[in-house]
């Protein structure tokens, strides 16, 4: 039985344990049901509209996930809010320790079934192995459209599942097709409005050097930077608030650090933040990358898309003509 | 010469920046406004205006530190500790009311902030960028109610070069969290005390003004109970940026204690709002700040008060100075606007109820999502009470954004169909 989670920041690991597959709600595209405004981004809109009675785990990431808890709530569906910090110091850690256990108090009474710390530790095990696994594919293979129909398998299917597909495959080195030297770009946002932008970027020569979205760096890159091993919660709280930092973050943990850091040591030859539309915390980024950007010389485009849309011929104008001046 | 007039031609020549950045300006305002005289029934205007006044003043001199945060950060948290809590979102209203906002907005929109997002935050980044508001000396923020204030503070931080603060504040009202945030709150004071340093005298004669000023709060919301309604809710939408900023101070309570008066008053010798009043409404978000037809035409040509407006609710209970800090994280935790929608949709139909209220609009501001996103819930709630209920698109801060053909016609047809 699956259960659904809407942001990077749920510990997997706690469903796993409790005896469920997550899975990373990514519905088809979003229909006008008028549960949200039109002015909300996509991606929670497509959320609210869906209804296949799977539970889900929101947080409390943006206004716009927490209002579509709410309208599902109202709706009747198995929802549940988790309260998740904006910073990853101590007492926050320690807070959101406590809700992770109220989660899994939550999962208990859907399932019948405690999570037991061992079970969670091994749980934990298995998604640190699958994540070591994804880097290993990503820096063989590269960033792609490959990569993240892998990456949407991912998230979609059980660790198990997942294990034997890496087996079973076989992962070639990001090939270069024209032997041209590939222009180098920092794919950035919220989450990835629509995949097609890798396709788009490999057809005009550009390689990803990273892509920043919540269903890419910042969600397999989960390093526990301090384990207690007699408090397995406690190191996935510190675990998860610890990882790259998505730009609802602030203070200590925001984004500026992140971003200086990933711009210094990459260094691409061009920069795209790809949002959605009406997405407060990518828009409120924008003038953060445009200065960092320009403070390194780097050139900068802000393209907004709507989820699981396409790419719009006007889109792909503009990023070719982007591309053109790198 | 009109003083809006006037203003205009000021922002024209660009010789209102040395004014509102000067606190002898102010010093000025503030001995002509003393010097007012109103009638009976408006006392309580002149505390308001010159508590503004005050508070702009003081700010300017910078004797004290000057703390940004956003609304429904308890303002009673900075006065006790010292400082001038300063709201620029109150700010950005009061840009709109003097017709300045369009220019602030086309400012930040020329540094790259998304006309998407809301226009308050834009605003008021406008005016930060343009230098013309009371330079912080720190900044905190608090994550309630929406995730544009923490943003925007944050981005304000950075332009004035300043340090910034995060309160966090939990999603759930219990009593766990309720403790959690009141030792964050300590821990930020402790944290703060080289530049705010909070003392406990200081501290109990904030809580008591705080105190004071709820029990008159209630009182007025009580007399609004009255019909013919005694206050117009158009006014009240006005005033609530000194329920803000200023709860905490002297003049805050001497406000609600005036206004208790007049309304008092108006209530026992039959002297309503508005003299004809056919349909009560209750108004949920706040109204169009910049000048706008609007709220006349729902009040005075189609008779319809604005019996209360759900942003005066006072929700929170009285404050022990001893444990000034569980009173304030209890305060917060107490917002209905905070917190799953269910709270704010309970508070709307008991407001509705207990106002009496015909019919129940919705003022969605453009960009405010944690508003316009209870919609549904709301008007589902409201359907099965049978109360109509109207939901208004338009903008608080942007008068670009306003169709006045369109938002008129709206208003008309709903409240035909109240009759």
């Amino acid at each position: 039985m699956f259960v659904d989670v809407t942001c990077s920041y749920v510990p997997v690991e706690i469903i796993h344990a409790a005896g469920f597959t997550p899975r990373r709600l990514l519905p088809p595209t979003a229909k006008e049901t008028g549960l949200l405004p039109p002015n909300y981004c996509s991606y929670a809109r497509a959320c609210a509209a869906t209804d296949d009675g799977v539970p889900v785990i929101f947080t409390t990431c943006c206004d716009a996930l927490r209002r579509c808890n709410d309208v599902r709530k109202a709706r009747g569906d198995r929802v549940f809010i988790l309260d998740l910090p904006r910073q990853a110091k101590d007492t926050s850690v320690r807070y959101y320790r406590g809700e992770l256990r109220k989660m899994a108090q939550w999962l208990q009474e859907i399932s019948g079934r405690p999570v037991p710390d061992e079970t969670l530790q091994n749980s934990f095990q298995v998604y640190q192995q699958l994540r070591a696994k994804l880097k290993q594919f990503e820096s063989t293979a590269g960033i792609n459209e490959k990569f993240y129909d892998l990456l949407f398998a991912v998230i979609a299917e059980s660790p198990e599942d997942i294990f034997s597909f890496f087996k079973t495959t076989a992962v070639k080195p990001a090939g270069n097709e024209t032997g041209q030297k590939r222009r180098s770009v920092l794919l950035a946002g919220t989450i990835l409005p629509d995949p097609g932008i890798l396709a788009l970027l490999a057809e005009n020569d550009a390689a990803v050097k990273a892509a920043d979205f919540c269903l890419g760096e910042r969600f397999f890159y989960l390093e526990p930077g301090f384990s207690a091993p007699d408090d397995i919660w406690l190191t996935l709280a510190k675990a998860y608030l610890g990882k790259p930092p998505c730009p609802r973050m602030a203070g200590k943990s925001s984004r500026a650090f992140y971003i200086q850091n990933i711009l210094n040591r990459l260094m691409p030859d061009g920069v795209i933040f790809y949002g959605l539309k009406f997405c407060d915390h990518g828009l409120y980024e924008v003038p953060l990358w445009r200065l960092l950007c320009s403070q390194r010389e780097i050139p900068f485009l802000h393209l907004e898309g709507e989820y699981l849309n396409g790419i719009p011929a006007q889109l792909r104008t503009r990023l070719q003509a982007f591309l053109e001046t790198i | 010469m009109d003083l809006r007039e006037y203003i205009r031609r000021q922002n024209q020549n660009n010789k209102w920046q040395q004014y509102v950045t000067s606190p002898h300006f102010y010093f000025f305002l503030e001995m002509a406004g003393s010097l007012w005289r109103p009638g009976k029934l408006n006392r309580h205007t002149k505390a308001s205006l010159l508590f503004a006044i005050k508070l702009m003043r003081r700010a300017s001199r910078g004797t004290r530190p000057v703390v940004w945060t956003n609304v429904y950060t308890p303002p009673e948290l900075i006065w006790a500790w010292g400082g001038i809590p300063f709201m620029p979102e109150v700010a950005a209203a009061v840009a709109a009311h003097l017709g300045w906002s369009a220019h602030f907005l086309k400012v930040a929109e020329g540094a790259w902030y998304s006309t998407d997002l809301c226009s308050f935050h834009r605003c008021a980044l406008g005016m930060a960028m343009e230098k013309i508001l009371p330079r912080p000396d720190l900044v905190i923020a608090t994550s309630h109610l929406c995730d544009g204030a923490v943003k925007f503070l944050e981005m304000s931080a950075r332009i004035y070069d300043c340090p910034y603060y995060l309160l966090p504040v939990p999603y759930h009202d219990t009593p766990q969290s309720r403790s959690w945030l009141a030792e964050e709150i300590l821990a930020l004071q402790e944290e703060l005390k080289p530049l705010l340093p909070a003392r406990p005298k200081e501290i109990a004669r904030v809580i008591n003004n705080l105190n004071a000023t709820r029990r008159h709060m209630l009182a007025v919301n009580a007399l609004r109970k009255n019909e013919p309604a005694p206050w117009r809710g158009s006014e009240a939408l006005t005033q609530v940026v000194l329920f803000l900023n200023g709860l905490g101070t002297a003049e805050a309570l001497n406000f609600y204690r005036e206004l208790e008066q007049v309304l008092s008053y108006r209530v026992k010798h039959g002297l309503p709002a508005v003299p004809e009043q056919e349909r009560r409404l209750l108004w949920l978000h706040f109204k169009p700040f910049y000048i706008s037809p609007l709220l006349d035409l729902v009040e005075i040509r189609h008779k319809s008060i604005i019996a209360f407006e759900e942003v005066s609710e006072v929700f929170w209970d009285e404050i022990h100075p001893d444990n000034y800090a569980g009173g304030i994280a209890a305060k917060m935790l107490a917002n209905p606007l905070w917190g799953s929608g269910e709270r704010r949709v309970g508070l709307v139909l008991r407001l509705a109820r207990e106002y009496n209220a015909q019919g129940v609009v919705h003022f969605s501001h453009w960009g405010c999502r944690q508003s316009t996103g209870v919609v549904t819930p709301l008007r589902d709630a409201l359907g099965k009470a049978g109360v109509p209920f109207l939901n208004l698109d338009g903008d608080c801060i942007d008068p670009r954004n306003f169709m006045e053909g369109q938002t008129v016609t709206r208003v008309e047809s709903f409240l035909e169909m109240l009759c």
